[in-house]
């Protein structure tokens, strides 16, 4: 069947993943998008965070709903415990999700929504607070779909939009293995993620959005650390963004069309090696025995709401 | 295994208010250790899986 994001077999509908992935290596794209598929394993990365960040959108919902922050962390540390739980049919009713990785674990999953709210949960008036739409409802887990032109969408999610200093910013949490620094958050800028946010958040709003705050969480074994960076978007820079995204955008379409999706050798190694440099590096004729083995069916849409 | 240890392992539906609040409470107490003292927390020691089986195995070598 054809992802709601394709329209007779082209992308019509994209973000920040698929844009990444096109502008990145075309083959990687088609591998990913149109292809559908992903290594068997698990990213633990991925996983990891989006359980963290679900969890700190959860309690900035709980304590716009009137919830105490006690109350709002107790919801979202029982949300996260039921998600890393792997449900079977013994007497245990299942066991706990392993991450396979020596500091993203379950435990310090937990440790790291804590200690996150521990530290900024709690809002004050010199601090970052939650926007709220002009229906009052809070800013938080918005996910958008804007016309980039007039036959593509660009789709994408919000996790939290905050006014720090009558400014109004998106927040992003990202998890690292590293020591947050300026060297941390310069990856941040360009960046398609971000730039794009930066846009969508204007679209939304109908205010200027000033740039993203880049909430950092440090996962070390023993402890973690938090730190946040700004990175700001000027209009020429989203306009730059803009008509770069869609020439690499008709640039995919082009060559979906085609059906010619060239590697990019230059970027294998980027990021601790791309996920299908398994199937690349093998001859053209026993690829699809790979893929058998070792990958597995990936349904990522743009225009699936989270 | 501690308190904590069997929390983690049980099945999250069955949890009450109680075992959330243990969590979080010894969470607070780490977080509470490393603020006190960064330096220390940071410097010790985790034994990795491997080791853990390693030093588990009790073994005495008769050379």
């Amino acid at each position: 069947m054809e992802k709601r994001s394709f329209r007779d077999g082209v992308q019509f509908a994209w973000d920040a993943t698929s844009l990444e992935l096109a502008q990145t290596c075309l083959r990687k794209y088609y591998y990913t998008m149109i292809r559908g598929i992903q290594p068997r394993q698990q990213n633990v990365h991925l996983l990891f965070g989006g359980l963290y960040a679900s969890a700190l959108e959860g309690y900035y919902k709980h304590k716009a709903a009137g919830a105490s922050h006690e109350d709002a962390m107790r919801s979202v540390v029982h949300t996260a415990l039921i998600n890393s739980w792997v449900r079977d049919e013994s007497p245990a009713g299942g066991y706990p999700m392993t991450f396979d990785h020596a500091a993203k674990t379950r435990p310090n999953l937990i440790r790291t929504i804590v200690w996150y709210l521990e530290q900024y949960g709690e809002e004050t008036e010199d601090g970052l607070t939650t926007y709220h739409l002009a229906d009052g409802t809070p800013a938080v887990e918005l996910s958008f779909n804007l016309e980039l032109s007039e036959d593509i969408l660009y789709c994408g999610h919000l996790d939290r939009v905050s006014d720090f200093g009558g400014k109004l910013y998106v927040v992003d949490q990202k998890t690292t293995g590293s020591t947050i620094g300026p060297y941390f958050f310069d990856q941040f800028n360009p960046s398609n993620q971000m730039t794009g946010y930066a846009w969508a958040g204007k679209v939304i709003l109908k205010s200027p959005v000033h740039g993203v705050i880049i909430d950092a969480a440090q996962i070390a074994i023993n402890f973690t650390e938090f730190g946040r960076g700004v990175t700001t978007r000027t209009e020429s820079q989203i306009a730059e963004w803009h008509e770069s995204a869609l020439w690499t955008i008709n640039l995919a379409r082009h060559a979906t069309e085609m059906e010619k999706f060239p590697m990019n050798a230059s970027s294998c190694g980027n990021y601790g090696g791309c996920p299908f440099r398994r199937v690349c590096s093998r001859p053209q004729h026993v690829r699809e025995n790979f893929i058998k083995a070792d990958y597995t069916e990936h349904n990522w849409d743009p225009l699936e709401a989270r | 295994m501690s308190q904590v240890t069997d929390l983690f392992m049980k099945d999250p539906l069955k949890m009450t208010k109680e075992d959330l609040d243990a969590i979080i409470a010894h969470m607070r107490e780490r977080r509470a250790a490393y603020k006190s003292n960064p330096a220390a927390v940071k410097a010790t020691k985790t034994l990795t899986a491997a080791q853990k089986a390693v030093s588990g195995l009790n073994i005495e070598l008769d050379i």
